[in-house]
């Protein structure tokens, strides 16, 4: 439909502005264009699939309710982005405390990709870089994603997953290195 | 109330909302409770107390019925007439109901006019 | 597999030693994250720092990748959660006042929320051509019927168009749409324009 096309190239700061005037319809447009990203985001930071479209959902209500706190309508998604990990967090917070030894994880160790002869390089350095991510640590692949995807700082991510710096540090570079052995694997 | 009347008003809303769902211009019934209502319905539906498809209100009170509904509507269609139609639609199937002959007021209230 | 294995995998030593014309590959990722400013000429101008960084750089492109790729995947599943989230947030939409529409027959109370008449507004404004509405608000008392209301909008406009004679064709459209849909009676509207949206390259 045509009033749908309009919103379909609409800015963020457009549909998050509508959004805040209680358009639902805007609403719906940003969930679309940022939520999938962002269940994955979630799924990966869980280490688990399962709980991802649980998590999404409930973030992205809560940022509905919360629209009135958005302090510039530009900056809609990485505050939505925020509240997706927000929500993450508390659920790996209680996994902690109902499973102390949490480290099982359905990350049963992707298979290498196949020999780099046989398909594009990009492409397979996506997949090793992917793949790549799945064979981290939990706690190094949080750290990645706090800093890379949601762009964290450092005192965020140990405030968040509730670490010194110093170990938050010590889990991004060795995350850093073995992404980049992984990558250049395939170069 | 008597809980054979409680059926017969439910069975009266389930009916309801099936008729409001096929009049020209509508794509949609709405829950007419508020939204505390509306949270314990969701927990009776959950223990099928009360059926899902339950969703035009009747409201018995002091000899007075109150028939609520909540629709969305298609742009395409004059908003005022399909309101219209709906609030006619559904006197007309209440009074062949015959389930109630008190006194009455049928409430139709246009939630949402969709792109559809 | 024992998620442990990776870590023998990064010795310490190399975690911590190894350096790049004298920094640590953290100390370029720091450089790289906060935008190369301000500017460090011995990490700018050594070669193997600026490799080191374009693959920082490139393994950062690499994840965002991944997650949009892996999105992709799963449409339906999207569909799920996306239609369950707007079932609950419409469930606790303020609906705003109630808008009479008449009947002749008393027992018929008709009307239409406040906030569904602000979405006619909206996609009304959207499709008049070349703006994209913003916030929008009825001002006057719209329960009374007869009283006279204004409408008070913002909206982005295309680049490139005439501000006023635009305007006036978003008004019109929005005059002729409420006529035809409510029975409201409308006064001014007035229409703040906040923003410019880039025109979109048409197809030859």
């Amino acid at each position: 439909m045509e009033a749908d096309d309009a919103l379909l190239d609409a800015a963020d700061a457009t549909l998050a502005s509508r959004a805040v005037d209680g358009d639902v319809v805007a609403f719906e447009r940003l969930a679309r264009r940022h939520g999938p990203l962002m269940r994955v985001y979630a799924a990966k930071l869980l280490g688990s699939d399962a709980e991802s479209d649980d998590v999404v959902q409930e973030a992205f209500l809560t940022g509905w309710r919360r629209l009135g706190d958005l302090d510039s309508p530009a900056l809609i998604r990485p505050w939505l982005l925020r509240i997706v990990t927000n929500k993450a967090i508390d659920r790996l917070r209680v996994r902690r405390f109902h499973e102390p030894f949490d480290e099982a994880g359905d990350h049963a160790g992707a298979p290498r990709a196949e020999s780099p002869e046989r398909v594009v390089v990009a492409r397979l350095q996506l997949d090793a870089v992917w793949q790549a991510l799945d064979r981290l640590p939990d706690d190094q692949r949080r750290c990645w994603l706090l800093r890379e995807t949601a762009g964290y700082s450092y005192q965020e991510i140990a405030d968040a997953l509730e670490l010194p710096v110093s170990t938050v540090r010590g889990l991004l570079a060795r995350a850093r290195l073995f992404l980049l052995r992984e990558m250049e694997a395939w170069r | 109330m008597s809980e054979r009347a409680e059926r017969a008003d439910e069975h009266l809303s389930i009916q309801l909302t099936e008729i409001i769902r096929s009049v020209p211009g509508v794509t949609g019934v709405f829950r007419s409770t508020s939204l505390v209502e509306a949270a314990a319905d969701v927990v009776a539906a959950g223990l099928s107390l009360r059926s899902p498809g339950a969703l035009v209100d009747i409201d018995r009170a002091e000899g007075f019925v109150t028939v609520r509904a909540h629709i969305a509507t298609s742009v395409q269609d004059t908003t005022a007439d399909v309101v219209r139609r709906v609030g006619e639609t559904v006197k007309a199937a209440v009074e062949a109901g015959g389930t109630i002959r008190t006194p009455m007021a049928v409430n139709v209230a246009v939630r949402v006019i969709e792109d559809r | 597999m024992n998620s442990n294995d990776h870590l023998d995998d990064v010795p310490d030593a190399k975690v911590h030693g190894e350096l790049i014309d004298g920094r640590t590959i953290e100390e370029l990722a720091d450089y790289v994250a906060a935008g190369r400013t301000p500017a460090d000429p011995a990490i700018d101008s050594s070669p193997a720092s600026r490799q080191a960084m374009a693959n920082l750089a490139r393994l950062t492109e690499l994840t965002a990748a991944g997650l949009v790729r892996q999105a992709r995947e799963e449409p339906s599943r999207d569909e799920a959660w996306i239609s369950a989230l707007l079932s609950s947030i419409r469930l606790e939409l303020d609906e705003g006042r109630d808008i009479p529409i008449s009947h002749p027959d008393p027992v018929l109370r008709l009307t239409l929320s406040e906030s569904a008449v602000r979405g006619l507004i909206r996609r009304l404004g959207d499709t008049a051509g070349g703006i994209v509405v913003g916030r929008c608000s009825l001002d006057g008392d719209v329960s009374d019927p007869g009283a006279l209301i204004r409408i008070e909008m913002t909206c982005a406009i295309r680049f490139g168009l005439p501000i006023e004679p635009t305007l006036e064709v978003v008004r019109e459209h929005i005059r002729s749409g409420l006529a035809r849909h409510t029975e409201l009676a409308v006064g001014a509207i007035d229409i703040t324009v906040d923003d410019v949206y880039p025109a979109k390259e048409e197809p030859r």
